[in-house]
């Protein structure tokens, strides 16, 4: 019993670790502009890997939070966890965000998908009708990605800053390269 | 079938748009990190060549400065930066013949960080040959030649992209400060330089106007039926002229895909520089974008007795002269 329990988790823990490395790798332009070696390639993966674990921790505690305010439900997070990591299924096709052009287009349409997806499974486990999971699953999604802006903006900065702690490296983008080319610099 | 095909042909597009932005990355990798992000090179680097290639002898005499230089770049046809594609070629040799107090600079592969041409040093360079061969044979095979098309319309998109286009779009604006040292430009000066950009090319000049003006150049911008975003380049651009044919679809694409030039996004940079007066749009005439009553084409003769490629020219030239960047050598009225 205990041994088909912890099975349970791995398919969905699995999920959401490809799903993390395959959108970082999606990424990988920040991890070559910033001529990230190969071993700390690697560690940066597998660390989005597990950020995407902690990202679904946060998303199935919002959505106990809303199921509670919105539905009067309460239930415990362990049993919302697996749902919610399973959700993020679409992120494997996060690798296609390295499309030129389309690939930011690719990544919000992921995002959307991951919520379809979060409505369905969370349908079940609520015991909701299909308007009242909705309304769950797109509040803590949306408290998602707003928790997400919040901790990406100055100061916290979290990503930023854990990418700089994980790769080793001063964290550059496209941006900051232009920038550095002031104007009218001469030799 | 039909469904297998087309499976094949997304999967395939899929991988190319993959692999599109890596030349440009590992071109940024090979760097090293304490380099300054853009200088002038110097002789020696100028007439260097990519990788491990020995470079051209520098020259005891460079040419004549000239008060204007106007770089071409090439569309999506072009697979070497030593040879124009076919169709170019009399348009290049027309505008250097006519376009007075002005040096014409047109070798530059603009759809390669490395500047390496497609059929020299490459993994798939012997492809890349046999499909430039069959461009000009008369083969079954030679609608596959498109290939070259479409590898060079992803570096466009890379050039666009926000992400990959500063390191792209440095690596070519690297190529054309080369260029420009190689003919002569004496950076002290600070000659006004245009960037003449056809079709897929106007992309690649708008991106590198940016890290071009921080050299110390005015930077001109000339699209020519350009297909392309509103990228920041073209905030540092003193003027941008969009040159267009009154029957030419193609280069609206540019305008229906980036959302930049809608006009909605009053502060991109395509519409500030439309505010700011600094970009015109110039309908030219009745023309296309390729093929019959094509920019590039002799015929038919369109109803003021002009060849289309007479057209395109004398706008290219008229608008030089009107900026006063340069002389039309072709007018009799002119001072010299």
């Amino acid at each position: 019993m205990e041994e088909t329990a912890r099975l349970g988790w791995v398919v969905p823990v699995s999920v959401a670790v490809v799903a993390g490395t395959s959108l970082m790798l999606g990424q990988w332009a920040i991890l070559a502009i910033n001529r990230v070696g190969r071993w700390r390639t690697l560690l940066t993966l597998a660390i989005s890997g597990l950020g995407m674990l902690l990202t679904g921790v946060i998303e199935a505690l919002l959505v106990a939070l809303c199921g509670w305010m919105l539905l009067g439900r309460s239930l415990r997070v362990a049993v919302l966890l697996p749902s919610v990591l399973i959700a993020f299924a679409p992120y494997w096709l996060g690798f296609l965000v390295l499309l030129p052009y389309s690939g930011p287009g690719i990544a919000r349409a992921l995002k959307v998908w991951h919520l379809l997806i979060l409505w369905a499974l969370l349908r079940p486990v609520l015991d909701a009708s299909a308007t009242g999971a909705l309304a769950v699953a797109a509040t803590a999604w949306l408290a998602t990605q707003v928790l997400g802006l919040l901790a990406d903006r100055p100061p916290i900065r979290l990503r930023e800053r854990v990418f700089r702690l994980v790769s080793d490296s001063a964290g550059w983008t496209g941006r900051d390269l232009m920038e550095s080319a002031a104007m009218g610099q001469t030799r | 079938m039909i469904g297998q095909v087309l499976i094949i042909v997304v999967i395939g597009l899929v991988a190319a748009g993959l692999v599109a932005p890596g030349e440009a990355l590992m071109w940024w990798r090979s760097g090293r990190l304490d380099e300054r992000l853009i200088h002038w090179p110097s002789l020696e680097e100028a007439f260097g060549r990519p990788g491990e290639e020995s470079g051209d002898p520098i020259p005891a005499d460079l040419p004549a400065e000239q008060d204007h230089y106007l770089v071409y770049l090439s569309g999506i046809g072009i697979s070497s930066p030593a040879e124009l594609p076919v169709i170019e070629i009399p348009m290049v040799e027309r505008l250097t013949d006519r376009i007075g107090d002005t040096r014409v600079i047109w070798q530059i592969y603009p759809y390669s960080a490395a500047n390496t041409a497609l059929t020299q040093g490459r993994r798939l360079s012997r492809l890349w040959q046999v499909l430039a061969r069959w461009k000009f044979e008369k083969t079954r095979l030679r609608w596959m030649a498109f290939l070259i098309n479409l590898r060079n319309s992803f570096q466009i998109f890379v050039s666009s992209d926000r992400r990959y286009g500063p390191v792209f779009n440095l690596a070519i604006a690297e190529q054309i400060a080369a260029a420009l040292i190689r003919n002569g430009y004496r950076p002290e000066h600070r000659h006004p330089v245009t960037l003449l950009g056809w079709s897929g090319g106007a992309q690649i000049a708008a991106g590198t106007a940016w890290y071009l003006a921080a050299l110390g150049m005015p930077v001109r911008v000339m699209s020519m039926a350009g297909i392309m975003s509103s990228d920041p380049g073209l905030d540092r651009a003193c003027q941008i002229w969009h040159l267009r044919g009154d029957h030419d679809k193609v280069q609206s694409l540019g305008a229906l895909f980036s959302a930049g030039r809608w006009p909605i996004f009053r502060g991109s940079s395509w519409n500030r520089a439309r505010r700011e007066g600094r970009l015109r749009v110039i309908r030219i005439g009745p023309l296309k974008h390729a093929g019959k009553r094509g920019y590039f084409s002799c015929e038919p003769i369109l109803p003021d007795s002009r060849q289309p490629c007479e057209t395109t020219a004398d706008a290219i030239v008229g608008v030089l002269v009107e900026a006063g960047l340069a002389r039309d050598n072709a007018r009799p009225d002119n001072p010299d």
